[in-house]
């Protein structure tokens, strides 16, 4: 029954050809073997099918249509011949004070503000090194510089690879070619779609998808489809699956904490290299404005009309040509700049938890360390605060611009009401 | 007659006729996607009209990078979805809210404008039926189902013109279809057409 409930999630999608291969395959799988999914989708179908018919049928616009079009098409034309100065001086007359204006102002100057003053309060790496040393357990502060450096987005070689490609084999084609201004190597960014799927086996579902929603947002990606439900009535356990889309740059990142969310049962990964299709479609992209071109030109020059009739055919297949090129590039960049990653979750009973002693082992000392580090820290942010305070003082000076506008502005506009 | 692209260019030096010939050519299809989105006739008009001001302020922004046909779809479509979500702010009121009145609060009546099933039977038009359902989507499903089961376009050009992902386009497709699907099945087993 579950199973079911996750197809027909699928139908819409498979209708249209646009599935994951593994989903597809799945879909498939299920559909040879289950007469309530076959009718389901033929349903689906059938009910596409009568929307689609929709198209065919044009409807007439009222008689009115072109002559109430053509009125404000006039009117618009007169209003196109209005200088700019005059348009300047039309925006100010129209400009009407909002009541959300001055909230978004300050929205505006609070943006900007607050990350400044962030980056002056907060301790920055080096006091923390130096407190490390200074007399705080290391190990915290260890892994707080680990989470630093993935902050900031450090890429991994091996993600990130280009490599060069030389138009001519032999070196004497590389001169000639270099005489002639053109550049001997294209440097192209390998194109890779990377598709990920981990099983894995938890002890609270709910936790761990609250954990992999904030896991993904940390990494930019987002959550495609997030399914859910009670596999287990007795014991109300969930399940679910997962599919998400994170940069690629940190597919590997993201795979290795997914798997650290509870135990894993299988993992895959799978990279699909396609790079040379992406030059492919490229130069053929190019080939085909090319023609455009040369075709617009040919009829710019005068013929029978059936040679002109068969030059705006061409043009019509070559632009459709474009279009569906354009298209396939668009999709490649969208699946190579993210990967895709299919998580299925699986809850298990929560062995009977243990009362642990080992919890209290040190506590005095522990307790010496946390008050020596927040009176540090105080310290340090009460310094900082002074720093911050420097910085703030030009951007007060343009609050108060900003403010002295709005009131300019509030005034103008009270002004025109009374 | 003159070409396509003719016309383009003269309607890009401000030749008011020429365009009105581009007008004729594509006033139906202007007019039945914007009657698909609407479902009445009045906002289809107004907003088909929209639709070619708009195409004309922007002339000279059109290319030739597609067909003028491609180009002005996608004008009606943008100036409905701004209508749709239009709207839906305005019209977006709570059903079940208390409504302070002199004489006490009351609670809130709506007149439900989804068209009666008496109604539904006179439209013994299929297509006009189709429609029907289509208008009594929300404008999220209205826009989803019009986009790619009536215009044929893409999940990704559809994301793009709305703005979403690519998932949202497939749940909300997903939802909408089933949503329509059942409406037509339950409206079959009373016997309402064929």
């Amino acid at each position: 029954m579950r199973e079911c409930s996750e197809i027909q999630e699928l139908l819409s999608s498979y209708i249209d050809d646009f599935l994951e291969p593994m989903e597809k395959e799945k879909v498939e799988k299920h559909l040879e073997n289950c007469p309530q999914c076959q009718k389901e989708l033929a349903e689906l179908q059938q009910t596409v099918q009568m929307f689609a018919s929709l198209n065919e049928e044009e409807l007439i616009p009222p008689a009115s249509f072109r002559r109430e079009l053509r009125e404000k098409l006039e009117k618009a034309q007169s209003k196109k011949k209005v200088g700019f100065g005059e348009k300047v001086a039309g925006f100010f007359n129209n400009f009407k004070l909002k009541p959300w204006m001055p909230l978004a102002m300050a929205a505006v100057l609070l943006i900007v503000i607050v990350p400044v003053a962030m980056m002056g309060l907060w301790p920055s790496g080096t006091t923390n090194k130096e407190m490390a040393t200074d007399s705080v357990a290391p190990e915290i502060y260890n892994s707080a510089d680990g989470e630093a450096g993935m902050r900031n987005f450090s890429i991994t070689s091996d993600n990130y690879k280009t490599f060069k490609l030389a138009p001519g084999a032999s070196d004497a084609g590389v001169a000639q070619e270099e005489q002639a201004g053109v550049p001997e190597t294209v440097e192209i960014e390998r194109k890779i779609i990377k598709t990920g799927y981990i099983n894995l086996e938890v002890d609270d579902y709910k936790e761990t998808t609250g954990q992999i929603n904030t896991l993904v947002e940390e990494m930019q990606g987002y959550i495609v489809n997030e399914h859910t439900y009670v596999y287990d009535q007795e014991l109300s356990l969930l399940a679910g699956n997962v599919t998400l889309r994170i940069p690629e740059e940190r597919f590997n990142e993201a795979l290795n904490r997914m798997e650290q969310l509870g135990t894993v049962l299988n993992r895959s990964v799978n990279s699909q290299d396609v790079t040379e299709e992406y030059v492919d479609v490229q130069s053929r992209l190019k080939a085909m404005r090319l023609k455009e071109e040369r075709l617009l030109a040919l009829l710019g020059k005068s013929g029978t009309l059936g040679d002109v009739l068969a030059v705006e055919n061409e043009l019509a297949k070559t632009r459709a040509d474009i279009e569906a090129l354009e298209g396939r590039i668009k999709y490649l960049d969208n699946r190579t700049e993210l990967s895709t990653i299919n998580l299925e979750i699986r809850e298990t009973l929560t062995p009977v938890k243990k009362i642990k002693t080992t919890g209290l082992q040190g506590v005095m000392h522990r307790f010496q360390e946390s008050f020596i580090k927040s009176i540090n820290t105080i310290i340090i942010g009460f310094g900082n605060f002074i720093v911050a305070l420097g910085a703030f003082i030009p951007y007060i000076i343009l609050l108060i611009c900003g403010i002295g506008l709005v009131m300019i502005l509030w005034r103008k506009y009270k002004n025109r009401k009374s | 007659m003159f070409s396509e692209g003719e016309l383009v260019t003269r309607s890009q030096q401000g030749d008011l006729d020429a365009f009105e010939d581009l007008v004729a050519r594509y006033e139906r299809k202007v007019y039945t996607i914007a009657y698909r989105f609407m479902g009445n006739h009045e906002d289809a008009s107004d907003l088909a009209q929209e639709a070619f001001l708009k195409a004309y302020q922007s002339i000279n922004k059109f290319r030739g990078d597609s067909s003028f046909a491609t180009w002005i779809s996608r004008i009606v479509v943008n100036v409905c979805k701004d209508e749709l979500r239009k709207n839906k702010r305005n019209l977006q009121i709570s059903l079940d809210e208390q409504v302070w009145l002199e004489e006490g609060t009351v609670e809130k009546q709506v007149k439900d404008t989804r068209p009666t099933p008496e109604q539904v039977y006179e439209q013994n038009e299929l297509k006009d039926y189709l429609q029907s359902l289509i208008s009594g989507l929300t404008p999220e499903y209205r826009m989803v189902i019009v986009l790619r089961d009536i215009q044929g376009y893409s999940y990704e050009e559809i994301a793009q013109i709305l703005d979403c992902s690519l998932g949202t386009v497939k749940s909300r497709l997903n939802r909408a279809r089933k949503l329509l699907r059942e409406k037509i099945i339950s409206e079959q087993k009373r016997g309402g057409w064929e």
